[in-house]
């Protein structure tokens, strides 16, 4: 059932927009280096620093991650989410598999599975992408990325930087997946599991300005990897945030099968 | 085929309420193995919310159902590979073809033969179609899910309006195929409001009208001789006068140099007898067997005064 999924997934053209949308999002950002544009920061001393001789594989790759994580490759993942439940409901397929093949858990298992797989996929992609094009455009001689927030040169290692940032980038995304199996289920359109699944993100940044309640809200956890450019790296606060991550994701996923255990297919 | 008295399908008081809007009231039904049933009811009667009961597709707010001894909707995953069902508006993946389509569940359900996917797909006229299925007409649609309901070679076949949008030559081909399951043994359910495509093959019937079973039975049993007989009689004159303020005559039509008259069973002879006496020559006296249609608007028109006819009404 697994691979039917995924077969199924892969002859949707609105998949691969979103593969090609990532590769947009590298293509765009060379673009940007490429163009001249102003890529000098001034450090607190005063002085500038001109980044431009600084730019090569490793930069576009990280720097793929801050700009896509907080907007565009969420919204990648809660389209593919759409496209794996709801597109079912509102195409009606739904109710021909759960006829055929009966089982909804083992349905809901299959269906879940596969939207972990591909969210892996896309994330994985959009890495292979952005180190290929950034080393065809630039290089790959000096590993270093500039964190937009400290933007001094730093050294940074494959195994102990960027490996990590993906690995917990995948670990945010996979809980925005799982936010949008939640609203999938319960959507009657691709449209509405993006809108609902994008707004509870938005509304709950929001939220998180408050203090108190800040450490209980899966969003104040969303920006982790970009951790994993400090110096020191806090592992133990990456961790904790993975753990928070992960169980909001097992409720999400749990309630979702719930509501799909008990809904109605009308259509 | 006839039903063998083993029940197949079985619903016990079957209930579904949407919000405010009670759409299947105390539904209890039999169809026995070998049956054709025929399950009747204008649009909206609550003939698919039914049946969709019955796939485990919309859970009952009351009652059960049992399909081959399985409760539905708990265990029916453990017969669902004997079962063959077309749903209302089938729905395939639009961005496949319908080979392709057919291929994925022939996969799930562990059928690896590709000959046996093509064989379908000939029966169904379908063979050889390159286009995506959302391509295709409505008629190719409906025969498709019927490729998709044969595919596992199943024991029972639950139809909901497998002949919706075919031309008549589609839905000539639907009911041979039909009834050459039936002939090797396949019970099948089917639901209409198309009445005169389902009285020449069903075996059984039900009415459903406004969300309750009203009639169920065989149609031998429903569509009884009696109640209207053809006549055929000169000189007009005299016809119209025995016919006119006639107390055992309800009503009658004229039709050329033919009578369509209105009357009990069991005073036809007595008609005859007052035309004979009244100087008629009566050429014909032919009492007309009632159709499908017939007995399906006289038990669910709002103004019904024919319910107490020889039929097993509930």
């Amino acid at each position: 059932m697994l691979s039917i999924e995924l077969y199924k997934l892969f002859r949707q053209k609105q998949v691969y927009y979103t593969f090609l949308g990532s590769i947009l999002l590298v293509v765009v950002l060379i673009i940007v280096a490429k163009s001249g544009a102003n890529l000098e920061f001034q450090l607190q001393t005063g002085s500038t620093i001109d980044l431009r001789p600084l730019i090569n594989a490793y930069f576009v790759m990280g720097f793929t991650l801050t700009i896509g994580m907080p907007f565009l490759l969420p919204l990648f993942v809660a389209l593919n989410t759409s496209n794996i439940f709801t597109r079912e409901f509102t195409e009606g397929t739904i109710k021909t598999y759960l006829v055929r093949i009966g089982g909804r858990k083992r349905i809901f298992i299959a269906k879940v599975t596969v939207n972990l797989v591909i969210t892996f996929l896309l994330l994985l992609f959009t890495g292979i992408v952005s180190f290929s094009l950034g080393a065809l455009f630039f290089g790959t001689e000096a590993k270093t990325f500039i964190s937009p927030l400290l933007p001094i040169p730093i050294p940074f290692t494959w195994e102990d930087n960027f490996l990590p940032a993906y690995f917990y980038s995948c670990i945010c995304l996979i809980t925005i997946a799982s936010l949008s199996v939640l609203w999938s289920v319960t959507s009657n359109s691709t449209g509405e599991t993006l809108l609902k699944s994008l707004s509870t993100v938005i509304l709950l940044n929001v939220l998180s300005n408050i203090q108190r309640i800040r450490p209980f809200l899966f969003t104040s956890y969303l920006d982790i990897w970009s951790k994993a450019w400090s110096d020191p790296i806090p592992w133990a606060e990456l961790n904790r945030a993975s753990v928070i991550l992960l169980l909001y994701s097992l409720g999400f996923v749990i309630l979702a099968y719930l509501i799909f255990a008990k809904k109605d297919i009308a259509c | 085929m006839y039903g063998t008295g083993e029940p197949v399908i079985q619903t016990f008081g079957l209930t579904k309420n949407f919000k405010s809007k009670l759409a299947v009231e105390n539904l209890s039904l039999t169809v026995y193995k070998g049956d054709i049933y025929a399950f009747l009811g204008q649009n909206g009667a609550g003939k698919s919310t039914t049946i969709k009961m019955l796939l485990g597709l919309l859970y009952p707010t009351q009652g059960y159902a049992k399909i081959l001894n399985a409760k539905v909707p708990g265990e029916l995953s453990k017969v669902l590979p004997k079962i063959g069902v077309v749903t209302e508006s089938p729905a395939f993946y639009p961005y496949l073809t319908g080979e392709e389509n057919l291929r994925i569940y022939a996969k799930l359900l562990g059928i690896r033969s590709e000959k046996r996917v093509k064989d379908t797909l000939s029966k169904v006229n379908l063979l050889g179609v390159k286009q995506k299925f959302s391509e295709y007409s409505q008629g190719m649609r409906q025969r498709l899910a019927l490729a998709l309901a044969l595919l596992n070679d199943p024991e029972v076949l639950i139809l909901d309006e497998p002949t919706n949008g075919l031309d008549p030559q589609g839905m000539y081909e639907i009911k041979s195929i039909i009834k050459d399951l039936n002939r090797e043994g396949v019970t099948i359910f089917l639901s209409s409001h198309i009445l005169s495509e389902v009285q020449e093959m069903a075996t059984r019937v039900g009415v459903i009208h406004r969300g309750k079973l009203i009639a169920e039975g065989s149609v031998n049993e429903l569509l009884t001789f009696g109640d209207r007989v053809t006549l055929m009689a000169s000189p007009k004159e005299l016809v119209l006068n025995v016919l006119k303020d006639n107390s055992i005559v309800k009503g009658f039509t004229e039709d050329g140099d033919k009578f369509l008259v209105y009357v009990d069973k069991e005073n036809i002879s007595k008609l005859n007898r007052e035309l004979v006496n009244a100087g008629v020559d009566v050429f014909a006296l032919i009492p007309v067997r009632s159709t499908l249609e017939d007995f399906f608007i006289s038990i669910t028109g709002e103004n019904n005064h024919v319910v107490d006819r020889t039929l097993q009404t509930l």
